[in-house]
């Protein structure tokens, strides 16, 4: 794995090139491509997890592919899911180099708007003590709503010989 | 409806990479059967189920199901319902919801999906389970889920992979014998692969052998104990399993270790065979084929002997009064139709 610092300036090539420097879109662009892979990966033992067998037995009740997914494999991994969403939310929540060299004008991730409360001259520490505070209001709501299903989704039985709920 | 459940594979073939998992399989089941497809793992009976549910598609040949060509039909489209070694039970899902799922996939109003899914869990006795969940159900009870699931939508074929093997031994009988009333009762054609024999004899009306990718026989389990058509099925059908025993044929006698016992077989000249006697139809008699005793299993109303005959080991089968002591020798005879023989070298029967 490459340290991050060392991709910046292709992605800042990049993203100069179509005109998204200091955009939404180029952000989210970015971050997308370090969240992506890394879900997937995190997701994919998850679906693993699940028999094939459940897929077939849903074939053959007559359920077709896309039913079968949201029907019966979907709610099976749910915990994985809320892993996932908890993993990929901190890791773009969290970020700061590429957005403090990609962004920082006219968008600006909360990261580096409390980084703007440290100046040379004084740093602001009430304010930037209560925006750290803000900051991590949604990580520990979404903590609280993903332990729900990741406890769950951890123990449920799935054929013979499977956990009890 | 007549002709429902209909079944016919043709010359099927399924190949994995170069290995055959099946080598050309052709059989019949009538409507309303209860068809069993026996053999050890790995001789492609389940392959064989697979590529009748659609879930698997055969390299060559053609599958017919009530006269119609489905070889390429989906699946989901082949209403068939199947059972699973596994269960595959839907563990998010109440019982209810279980059952309910294949009729919710054909989109039948609510009411009568409630009445059916009631029916179904009454006739498999899980009526008052319908609000758990499948991993608080005993094994016994997710197995009875998984057939009430299989019979609510009443299709035209019921695919059973194994279903009992994850029970335990009391419990397999019992629901061996649920089994056989469930499908009288609904009338409904049924296929049922598994690899023990005895379950294949006692819930076949028919069978067919597999061994090595291949179909050996077809018959009713009467027929195939009666007049077992290789050595390989002779060995694998009875409990304890056929003596198979090398001999020599001549003029309507069998000499085995030297001794010559009297056969029903009719061919001319002499030969070498491959002869085989169930445990059972060998009975203790003087002057008969000699052999050792060398360890006794008693089983309270009947014993089997396992015996040393000249270097060939041997088992019978005998009542618990005639018990001899292990060491001693004894006598047998067999009757003359129940001696069956077998070619040596192409391994069928003469």
């Amino acid at each position: 794995m490459l340290p991050p610092v060392g991709i910046i300036i292709p992605y800042f090539l990049v993203l100069r090139k179509i005109g998204w420097i200091d955009t939404y879109q180029g952000i989210i662009l970015i971050y997308l491509s370090f969240s992506l892979p890394f879900a997937i990966w995190l997701l994919v033992s998850y679906f693993e997890d699940i028999p094939f067998e459940m897929e077939e037995a849903a074939y053959l009740d007559g359920a077709s592919r896309l039913r079968t997914l949201w029907r019966i494999i979907i709610p099976q991994v749910r915990g994985g899911i809320a892993v996932t969403i908890v993993f990929v939310f901190l890791n773009a929540w969290n970020e700061f180099l590429f957005a403090v060299v990609l962004s920082g004008n006219t968008v600006r991730p909360v990261t580096v708007a409390m980084f703007n409360f440290v100046s040379v001259e004084q740093t602001l520490w009430a304010k930037l003590a209560a925006v750290s505070v803000l900051a991590m209001l949604p990580v520990v709501l979404l903590g609280v709503f993903a332990q729900k299903h990741i406890v769950k989704g951890l123990t449920v039985g799935a054929v013979k010989g499977g956990g009890h709920r | 409806m007549t002709g429902r459940g209909e079944v016919r594979f043709q010359d099927i073939v399924k190949m994995h990479g170069e290995f055959a998992a099946l080598k050309g399989v052709n059989f019949e089941i009538k409507p309303g059967e209860f068809f069993a497809l026996l053999g050890p793992s790995g001789s492609g009976k389940s392959t064989t189920l697979r590529i009748l549910a659609g879930l698997d598609a055969p390299t060559a040949g053609r599958v017919f199901i009530d006269g119609k060509d489905v070889t390429s039909v989906d699946a989901r489209d082949r209403d068939i319902a199947m059972v699973f070694q596994s269960y595959a039970l839907y563990p998010h899902m109440t019982v209810a919801q279980n059952i309910a799922f294949p009729l919710e996939m054909s989109y039948l109003p609510k009411k009568e999906i409630r009445l059916a899914v009631d029916e179904a869990a009454r006739r498999v006795k899980i009526d008052h389970l319908l609000d758990r969940k499948p991993g608080q159900l005993s094994g016994g009870q997710q197995q009875r889920c998984a057939l009430a699931r299989a019979i609510v939508r009443k299709a035209r074929l019921f695919l059973l992979d194994e279903p009992l093997s994850n029970l335990d031994a009391k419990l397999r009988l019992e629901t061996r014998a649920e089994l056989k009333k469930l499908q009288r009762s609904l009338g409904v054609t049924a296929v049922y692969v598994t690899h023990d024999q005895e379950e294949a004899m006692t819930l076949a009306d028919r069978m067919a052998i597999f061994m090595a990718g291949e179909i050996q026989q077809v018959g009713t389990p009467t027929e195939v104990f009666a007049r077992p058509n290789s050595i390989d099925i002779a060995g694998f059908i009875g409990n304890p399993p056929m003596n198979l025993v090398p001999a020599r044929y001549a003029n309507g006698n069998v000499v085995i270790a030297g001794h010559a016992l009297k056969t029903s077989a009719l061919m001319a000249g002499e030969c070498d065979v491959v002869a085989g006697i169930r445990p059972g139809a060998l009975r203790l008699a003087p002057n008969g084929l000699k052999a050792k005793v060398e360890l006794i299993e008693d089983l309270g109303d009947t014993a089997v002997l396992d015996l040393d005959c000249s270097g060939t080991a041997m088992r019978v089968r005998i009542s618990h009064e005639d018990l001899p002591r292990e060491g001693s020798t004894i006598s047998m005879t067999a009757r003359p139709q129940d001696i069956h023989l077998f070619d040596p070298v192409t391994q069928k029967r003469l």
